[in-house]
């Protein structure tokens, strides 16, 4: 069974699932750019390093799901391996999503013991 | 080999049906499928806590706030789309992994729904980015220069 190879109409859905990784991760590489270029700050530049992460992970997910429809004789290994890329884009998203509440709740603490200093 | 139909029996069988990804391949796929849904859901929570929030804000502070709430409820519909969409790929990759005879089905459901908040998130980013570039051209023309927080 490793040799199965998908047909016409699931290659067309790979094929437009790797076409649009690749617009995502250059609208990334752009918006972390951006990032960087509006103010280049430590945060920010965290926030473009992620930003870049996603877009590697991304074009690495859209280089298995292209070697699916280009390439014959290892279609599954190909889509598995994009599929384990796009799981590492959700623990990535996952993780910057923790971060940016525990930098919040940092942010909100300092700021709520600044207020109590003030009132003291 | 057999090109797009592993195996074929009476009816009108679909492409790839009886097709059974292997144990190594089900852990990926299950793994990845687990990790879609968690973030489909938080995706969700989150535009559901922003739509509500703008409005809420909406309701209390009426036409005064309106770009801005209209602008935070709009925000939020994105994610929860989106989120709903890596939700349904989670449970269609979940799928590969709990049922037999249709894993190919399955793996291309969840594929459709990848693809698609993809398509949705590449669309609204690039015009996220468009829209920025105009705001600094004409701010730039403005003699304006725009500050980010």
């Amino acid at each position: 069974m490793s040799g199965y190879e998908f047909g016409a109409s699931e290659d067309r859905v790979l094929g437009g699932s790797a076409t649009w990784c690749v617009v995502l991760a250059v609208v990334h590489l752009a918006q972390g750019a951006f990032s960087v270029a509006s103010s280049p700050t430590l945060d920010r530049i965290a926030a473009a390093a992620f930003h870049v992460g996603i877009a590697v992970v991304l074009l690495l997910a859209a280089g298995a799901m292209r070697r699916v429809v280009t390439t014959r004789g290892r279609d599954v290994e190909h889509l598995v391996s994009a599929l384990d890329r796009l799981g590492t884009l959700f623990v990535i998203r996952i993780v910057l999503l923790c971060l940016t509440f525990v930098a919040l709740a940092v942010g909100a603490l300092a700021a709520a013991l600044f207020l109590v200093s003030l009132l003291d | 080999v057999t090109y797009g139909h592993s195996q074929q029996w009476g009816g009108s069988p679909q492409p790839g049906a009886g097709y059974e990804f292997s144990e190594a391949e089900n852990a990926i796929i299950g793994r990845a499928g687990a990790r879609a849904r968690v973030w489909g859901f938080i995706a969700m929570i989150l535009g559901g806590v922003m739509v509500l929030c703008g409005a809420a804000a909406l309701a209390i502070g009426g036409a005064k706030i309106l770009f801005t709430a209209g602008t935070v409820v709009t925000a939020g519909l994105v994610p929860l789309a989106c989120g709903k969409l890596y939700v349904d790929a989670g449970n269609a990759l979940a799928a590969v992994v709990d049922t037999r005879g249709n894993d190919v089905a399955h793996m291309m459901l969840g594929i459709a729904k990848l693809r698609s908040a993809l398509r949705l998130e590449s669309i609204l980013g690039l015009a996220a980015i468009a829209a920025g570039i105009a705001l600094g051209v004409w701010a730039a023309g403005q003699g304006l220069e725009l500050r980010t927080p």
